[in-house]
């Protein structure tokens, strides 16, 4: 013992003379959290970040001590690579526990970067009070928070218009307003509801006479002894690597080349307001030494879709989803469902919970700190009868039926460098799919992964997402992913991805089996803590059929019969150049140019282009901060449309395409009224250079201007 | 017929900014030579271009520019542009002039700079554009630029511009709003004698533009200049020479259809 108290004392006297990294503790703010995201997250304008996010303030609030966290608990951050979290175990293990916080440097799998990324998130206390507080204290003597948000369009859309006297298609009002309340004690207990009202619904009136138009609420409870996690109302449930069950937000392919496992605790509170993705009922997992269970139902209901004649395109004008346009035949019955969640019209009004869902399923695990195996069950059942298979050839192994069930088997080995994980699955109607992966750390400055998949093309799951080039849908691809992290100098780091995958049958747009491949590199230069640059490149070639207005030419000028859309190889360049500066604690600048450019052997070459510039002042210690962007835009098509990560109102995040020609700009503003109160402002406005009407049908803008207003008030007690 | 002659005057207009990308501005005839990167300008002139580059000098400086354009009769630019640092930041003054009598535009800058840190500074230019025709009737506007210059590192030099963010109408115009223009640049200069610059700007309407410079100090003396910018891509050239206060330069902007546009300008730093 006293060795290893000296030991320690050598290490941290040592450690302190030689860096005084670990001593600066940095808060979690926008910008901390907005780099995280935008380095893991995919491009996406739909995704929904609430929960890691919430997770981080919580562990802000509570950071996870380091003498007490387990496996999950340290990778559900997605902070820290598999090899790290493991290293940071081995280490508990191998010292007897951490005395400060300062030892962190002494893990050798952690670099610096690693440190000061966690730093805010965990803590040395040694002790496990947390769980010896009676239960009924931790039902009230947590936080409080209550917000509401308020977002509202300035320019009318045509669909909420008097028409020559008619009333407006849509029942309510365009704002959306969202509130929620949640109580927490630290990660162990938190119950609360959230609820929303989508725009175009109606509110307190009408066909919304209780309120919002949907309603969320969880209890959610971890113990240390037999019962682990208790889950009650809305929640989450993560099995293996996602092939049969994953809810809530999964990584795809992303600048973390190497972190390419699915991780993280398999009981999660529901807290977002997309209306389909969870589950609505009870949960829990038990434990006995190595041994866990978890087990879950879940009933709810879900929206009819619409039937064939209208399905094509929906009451919005737009095409709903993957459905094809294309529905000559007349007798094709398709009962299928929707999950938008919106029913701002009496035709959705109607399809409003016409169908139940009934989930259920099993987790049998054994867990050990460098093993964990396990065998999961779901079954899934609807109330009449579901029909996904359309005319179009593209959906004819979709799921049909009342019900599902899939088992799957999954595992994770970290052996010596290497941490080898995957899932297997065979489902009802004998479709099987497999991920096998392994990620390895060759040297301290260089890690490799490698992931193969295959899933059958009758493949199916309601509730999974898996890694894979199309994320929610992967039927029928199977695919080989290499990735590669170097540092090869001090300041340096290389990013590089090559994947390449094929399906065996046809998807939606593609009339043929296709293949593709992507290739991604990314060079990032750090030279200090306040200035980061990096240069990327993508690029993703896959097959497509060609497009109607290429086939219409076609036809003409060679007065061919070309009839059917043909499948050509296309290419997608993008590149990224951005500097991140901060000249000091309160000032932030970014700036970034991006392109992309299609190539298709058919059309001319398609470019889009986005410059922009962030300011943002956060001064600490002052009860105001602010953000402001000014970006223009300019692509020619919405193929080669830009995505870039926008600061927005706490816990609301997006990633929205810049489309068409223009600028926009923003302006957020946060004021703490109050200790407890804060308040979140936010205007963004873009203008089209060209054009005068802004998207078309019941959406349709008239001018060339498109300016939000959001609104964001927070208590917290 | 009044619409005919506007139509006319707008082609003029754009045609003459065919010359160069719209609202180019003032650069200088070394960041020409630099291949026109002016997110990074600093000195006199960066009030027209990047207004926080004013913070640059710590006195007073005066500068004159002159540009032939493509050894044309009549195409030719003035302009004189002053700074003056004060203990709260640095103001700026300067006026344009292009054209002859039957065409000629005049631009008059005003302009503030500050250090908000020591390695970052913003900068403020607002500007009063008019346009005038021989027997039209002119057009004026009134708009504004923003910039952002920073020194991360010892070496490293970062700029942002922004003009007329707002895409402000003429006067009297049909309604057309002029382009608005965005630039990010850095500059890489691992010792006094040698910079590199790159730049990508964004002008609406415009495709993206790629820029980048060379400059070499060969003697104190005299530095060597050569830069590239593409749309339609082409090379300048330019040489500049440190006698006391006085900088002088001397560029060549190398059209490749177009033909040569020397400039020359001279800077002055009071003590």
């Amino acid at each position: 013992m006293l060795n290893k108290k000296l030991f320690v004392l050598v290490c941290i006297c040592l450690l302190c003379l030689v860096n005084r990294v670990a001593a600066q503790q940095v808060p979690l703010t926008y910008d901390k959290f907005e780099q995280l995201l935008e380095d893991l997250a995919p491009e996406d304008e739909n995704l929904d970040y609430d929960a890691w996010f919430e997770y981080l303030s919580a562990l802000q609030q509570d950071p996870i001590d380091l003498n007490a966290a387990n496996y999950d608990e340290l990778i559900e951050m997605r902070l820290l690579s598999d090899q790290q979290v493991n290293g940071v175990l081995y280490y508990r293990d191998y010292v007897g526990g951490f005395y400060n916080i300062y030892e962190l440097q002494a893990v050798p799998e952690l670099d610096l970067e690693a440190i000061r990324r966690i730093l805010p998130f965990v803590k040395v206390k040694g002790s496990l009070t947390d769980f010896h507080i009676p239960f009924k204290d931790q039902l009230y003597k947590g936080d409080h928070q209550f917000f509401v948000r308020y977002t509202h369009l300035l320019q009318v859309r045509d669909g909420y218009k008097y028409n020559d006297e008619s009333e407006p298609y849509y029942l309510g009002s365009p704002d959306k307003i969202y509130a929620r309340y949640r109580y927490k004690y630290g990660t162990r207990l938190s119950y609360g509801i959230t609820a929303e009202k989508d725009p175009g619904e109606e509110f307190f009136k009408g066909t919304e006479k209780r309120g919002f138009d949907f309603y969320s609420a969880h209890f959610f409870k971890k113990g240390d002894g037999l019962l682990q996690t208790l889950a009650l109302g809305d929640y989450e449930v993560r099995f293996g690597q996602g092939l049969i069950m994953w809810g809530g937000l999964a990584f795809g392919k992303s600048v973390e080349t190497i972190q390419i496992a699915h991780q993280g605790q398999t009981l999660r509170p529901y807290t977002s307001v997309a209306e389909s993705q969870f589950m609505r009922g009870a949960a829990a997992t038990l434990k006995k030494n190595n041994w866990e269970a978890t087990l879950f139902a879940s009933y709810k209901p879900i929206d009819r879709s619409a039937t064939v004649d209208t399905l094509a395109i929906d009451d919005a004008g737009e095409i709903d989803g993957e459905v094809i346009i294309d529905d000559s035949g007349d007798n094709v019955t398709f009962y299928g469902y929707t999950q938008d969640g919106l029913h701002n019209t009496l035709t959705k009004i109607e399809r409003r919970h016409a169908l139940h869902q009934t989930d259920a399923g099993l987790r049998l695990a054994y867990n050990k700190r460098n093993l964990e195996l396990a065998v999961n069950g779901v079954y899934t059942a609807f109330d009449e009868n579901i029909n996904l298979r359309t005319d179009a050839l593209y959906t004819q192994y979709r799921f049909q039926g009342k019900s599902w069930s899939a088992a799957s088997f999954d595992y994770r080995r970290v052996w010596r460098n290497f941490n080898l994980f995957g899932e297997w699955t065979l489902q009802s109607d004998n479709a099987y799919a497999f991920t096998n992966g392994v990620m390895m750390s060759l040297h301290p400055n260089l890690d490799i992964s490698l992931l193969h998949r295959h899933f059958d093309k009758t493949y199916n799951s309601f509730y999974g997402a898996v890694f894979a080039e199309s994320n929610s849908n992967p039927a029928g691809e199977s695919g080989l992913f290499l990735g590669i992290a170097a540092r090869p100098f001090p300041q340096w780091k290389i990013n590089a991805y090559y994947d390449l995958y094929q399906y065996s049958w046809l998807r939606y747009g593609v009339n043929a089996p296709s293949r593709g491949h992507d290739r991604f590199v990314q060079l990032t230069y750090t030279p200090s803590r306040q200035l980061e640059i990096y240069l990327r490149y993508k690029s993703e070639t896959k097959q497509a059929n060609v497009s109607s207005a290429v086939l219409q030419t076609l036809q003409e000028e060679d007065n061919n019969d070309i009839l059917q859309p043909f499948v050509q190889e296309e290419t997608n360049n993008h590149w990224r150049l951005q500097v991140r500066y901060k000249p000091d604690k309160n000032w932030s600048l970014r700036a970034r140019a991006s392109g992309t450019n299609l190539l298709t052997p058919t059309a001319p070459t398609q470019t889009g282009y986005l410059v922009f510039q962030d300011i943002a002042y956060q001064p600490l210690g002052k009860p105001y901060d602010f953000t402001l962007r000014y970006a223009l835009f300019d692509t020619e098509t919405y193929d080669v449309r830009q995505f870039a990560f926008e600061n927005d109102v706490l816990y609301s995040y997006s990633i929205p395409a810049y489309n068409g020609r223009g600028s926009r700009y923003y302006i957020l503003v946060r004021y703490t009224l109050a200790r407890s109160i804060d308040l979140w402002l936010r205007y963004a406005q873009t203008t089209y250079d060209d054009r005068d009407v802004i998207s078309s049908g019941y959406n349709e803008i008239i001018g060339n201007k498109q300016s939000e207003i959001k609104a964001q008030i927070r208590f917290k007690f | 017929m009044k619409k005919l002659r506007w139509a006319g005057f707008l082609s003029l207009f754009f045609s003459t900014y065919l010359f160069a990308q719209p609202w180019t501005n003032v650069p200088d005839a070394e960041t020409t030579a630099l291949g026109y990167c002016t997110s990074i300008q600093t000195g006199a002139f960066s009030l027209m271009n990047n207004p926080a580059g004013m913070q640059h000098d710590s006195t007073l400086t005066v500068a004159i520019f002159g540009e032939n354009k493509f050894l044309l009769e009549g195409v030719n630019t003035f302009a004189v542009a002053a700074t003056l640092p004060v203990h709260f930041g640095a103001f700026g003054l300067g006026v344009t002039q292009f054209g002859n009598t039957d065409y000629n535009q005049q631009r008059f800058s005003f302009g503030y700079a500050k250090k908000l840190l020591p390695n970052f500074s913003v900068g403020l230019s607002f500007d009063y554009v008019q346009f005038q025709i021989t027997e039209a009737e002119g057009v004026n506007a009134f708009t504004a630029g923003v910039g952002l210059q920073y020194q991360p590192t010892d070496e490293i030099y970062v700029g942002m511009r922004l003009f007329n963010p707002f895409k402000i109408a003429f006067s009297d115009f049909t309604g057309d709003q002029a382009p608005a223009v965005i630039a990010l640049g850095a500059a890489y200069s691992p010792s006094e004698k040698a910079k590199l610059l790159i730049e990508v700007e964004k002008t609406t309407d415009f495709d993206l533009t790629f820029k980048a410079g060379i400059a070499y100090r060969i003697i104190p003396a005299l530095s060597l200049r050569v830069g590239y910018t593409d749309n339609p891509s082409h090379f300048t050239a330019g040489v500049g020479f440190y006698v006391g206060r006085f900088d002088f330069a001397i560029a060549n902007d190398f059209h490749p259809v177009l033909g040569s546009s020397p400039q020359i300008s001279i800077q002055y730093h009071a003590k």
